[in-house]
């Protein structure tokens, strides 16, 4: 019995620290890989809204374009578009500029066109343009 | 079995599957963030694009800005005089400052500097004014190109616009409403009721005399720094790109032994004539030719620019599309074709009756002989079996168009003086008065016959449902944007 237990003591399995550093690693990576993947989501996800939402302004803009053929001057607008299943706001704002000269027979105006998200309005794309007229467009 | 070789194994085990997982997890990012930077890109591009689409917008207004008056500005009290001496080389546009041709110039587009800049070139083309506009936002950097040119005419019914009210002799046929030419500047403000008067819009010569004079400039400039040289023939494809911005003396593109294929958007300069033979193609070159031009057998011109100072002969079944001003005369024969809505025009200035000399393809009048001293009434001849689907303009002294039986064309004939018309026009004419060519011949007589007063035409001129979307110069008619180029 006393050979048997010169034989059994700490030879086998880890001590504490082992134990200790093996959970800590395994903590840490954990959390890395944890929150790289949300990363990763994330920058799909704001990719897809990001696109979503220049795609809408792209629309907006050739409909602003289109006015341009008519002779026609826009007037401010804001609605809404649902993109694979979320919902987009999109604003047309006329935003008067005192640098424009007006002593031409071309006339043109600075539109500003904002599309975002219609719940979280933290991802939303901003552009700015100038749209030209010739002759005396109507309101 | 010794135990001891286990001490601390499992910790292994746990590194070597973190590093295996953050690895892996790590591509995934990597994976994610290449797959959505076009997409997160996407709005500074889009931005830039805009930049540029604005200043073409804005390089127009300051196209159209009348000239400040420097001097009348200048203030040496001001705190800011003398500034721009030491300050940034390019020029900051803001309001009613003329933009000047071949000068890359920063233009200011929105009320705030945050989305980004733009340069602005503005170039004339013969018959066109081309404004190239650089967007940049950010990293981002988008080209855009605008052709300006002018609309002249928004309803197909009306087919002829004469200086008087008589009607048309000889047995022509008129298939639509004949309108006498009016100033638009002269007409009564329209009251309610009211039909308002047809009115076709008169050439702006101020602004043809300003495209001429930029033309003529820069011959004069390289003339005064070249000596001439001799014909340089090109007869291989390999040895186009060796043909320099500037040629000095004539060119000759050969295409009699191996076929020719020039395509590049560039401008070339050619001190002399310039002569096409053979099975040449050529796309999109600009051509600015202080001689003559001289296209023959089948060769193909598409999109293409010419300026030149002399005469421009199309003949011998070559193809011609694109614009191009010539001032002296245009020539265009032999079954010879132009294409895809061109402008053509002839501008010329008084000359004093010369002796008799045909040229290539200009037939002698009928009774005229050569030797004997005339004085041409015509700048612009169509003749045998032309087919022609653009816009011809004569304007000057001379400035006669004379079309032949077989000839047929689609677009419009405008001359500020006198049309001998024996073809087919389908679209509208646009002249002082009809002429036989008899009379054609007698008042080229020196001295000349006197003018009968009357019009008279032979040939046919029917409505085209299409002729409002025919382009005109820049200096005719409502002035447009009459061709985009996004996003190069």
């Amino acid at each position: 019995m006393a050979c048997d237990m010169k034989h059994f003591p700490t030879q086998t399995g880890m001590t504490i620290l082992e134990s200790l550093i093996a959970i800590l690693i395994l903590g840490i990576t954990t959390t890395a890989i944890t929150s790289l993947i949300v990363t990763g989501d994330m920058i799909a996800g704001r990719r897809t809204t990001v696109y979503a939402a220049t795609t809408l302004a792209k629309s907006e803009i050739e409909r602003l374009r289109a006015y341009e053929k008519a002779l026609v001057l826009p007037k401010d607008t804001i609605y809404d578009e649902i993109v694979n299943g979320i919902e987009y706001e999109v604003k047309r704002t006329w935003v008067p500029n005192d640098t424009i000269s007006m002593n031409s027979s071309v006339l043109h105006r600075e539109y500003s066109i904002s599309v975002g998200r219609k719940i979280n309005q933290s991802v939303s794309v901003n552009f700015r343009t100038l749209q030209g007229y010739y002759g005396e467009p109507t309101q | 079995m010794d135990f001891r070789n286990e001490h601390g194994s499992s910790l292994t085990i746990v590194l070597i599957f973190s590093v295996f997982a953050l690895i892996t997890t790590s591509t995934y990012l990597i994976s994610q963030w290449t797959i959505a930077r076009p997409g997160l890109l996407a709005p500074s591009s889009f931005q830039a694009l805009l930049n540029a689409r604005s200043g073409i917008w804005k390089a127009m207004e300051l196209m159209n800005a009348p000239p400040v008056d420097t001097l009348a500005h200048i203030n040496t009290l001001n705190a800011n005089f003398n500034d721009s001496l030491f300050g940034k080389q390019s020029k900051n546009l803001n309001d009613s400052v003329a933009l000047p041709p071949d000068d890359t110039t920063d233009v200011s587009l929105f009320s705030t500097d945050s989305f980004g800049t733009c340069k602005a070139l503005f170039t004339y083309m013969p018959c066109f004014k081309s404004i190239t506009s650089n967007g940049f936002f950010r990293s981002q950097s988008k080209t855009v190109s605008a052709t300006l040119g002018g609309i002249l005419h928004d309803s197909p019914d009306t087919v002829c616009f004469l200086g008087n009210k008589l009607p048309p002799e000889g047995g022509g046929i008129i298939d639509g409403k004949v309108a006498m030419l009016q100033d638009s500047n002269s007409l009564p403000p329209p009251s309610a009721g009211k039909a308002v008067p047809v009115v076709i819009p008169e050439m702006r010569i101020t602004d043809l005399v300003k495209a001429v004079s930029y033309f003529k400039a820069k011959f004069s400039s390289t003339n005064d720094s070249l000596f001439q040289n001799t014909v340089l023939t090109i007869q291989d494809n390999d040895k186009l790109s060796s043909i320099k911005d500037i040629v000095n003396g004539p060119l000759l593109l050969d295409g009699s032994h191996h076929d020719l294929f020039w395509k590049e958007k560039r401008r070339v300069m050619i001190m002399g004539d310039l002569q096409i033979t053979g099975t040449v193609t050529v796309e999109n070159i600009e051509f600015l030719v202080s001689g003559e031009v001289k296209l023959f057998d089948d060769c193909v011109f598409k999109n293409v620019s010419i300026f030149c100072s002399k005469t421009l002969t199309i003949t011998d079944k070559s193809v011609f599309s694109g614009n191009a001003v010539s001032l002296t005369q245009i020539s265009i024969n032999k079954r010879a074709r132009i294409d895809n809505k061109s402008v053509l025009v002839a501008y010329t200035e008084s000359k004093p009756a010369q002796l008799l000399q045909p040229a290539q393809g200009q037939q002698i009048p009928q009774q005229s002989q050569a030797g004997q001293q005339i004085k041409l009434l015509c700048s612009v001849f169509l003749t045998q079996d032309v087919r022609c689907d653009g816009t011809i303009i004569a304007y000057g002294d001379p400035s006669g168009i004379k079309t032949d039986r077989n000839v047929i064309v689609r677009g419009s004939l405008w001359s500020s003086s006198m049309i001998c018309n024996e073809g087919a026009i389908y679209g509208f004419i646009r002249c002082k008065e009809l002429i036989s060519a008899t009379e054609l011949d007698a008042r080229q007589k020196v001295p000349p016959a006197p003018a009968s007063g009357k019009n008279f035409m032979t040939g046919s001129v029917r409505r085209l449902e299409t002729i409002a979307d025919y382009p005109y110069p820049f200096f005719m008619g409502k002035p447009s944007i009459i061709r985009w180029e996004d996003g190069m």
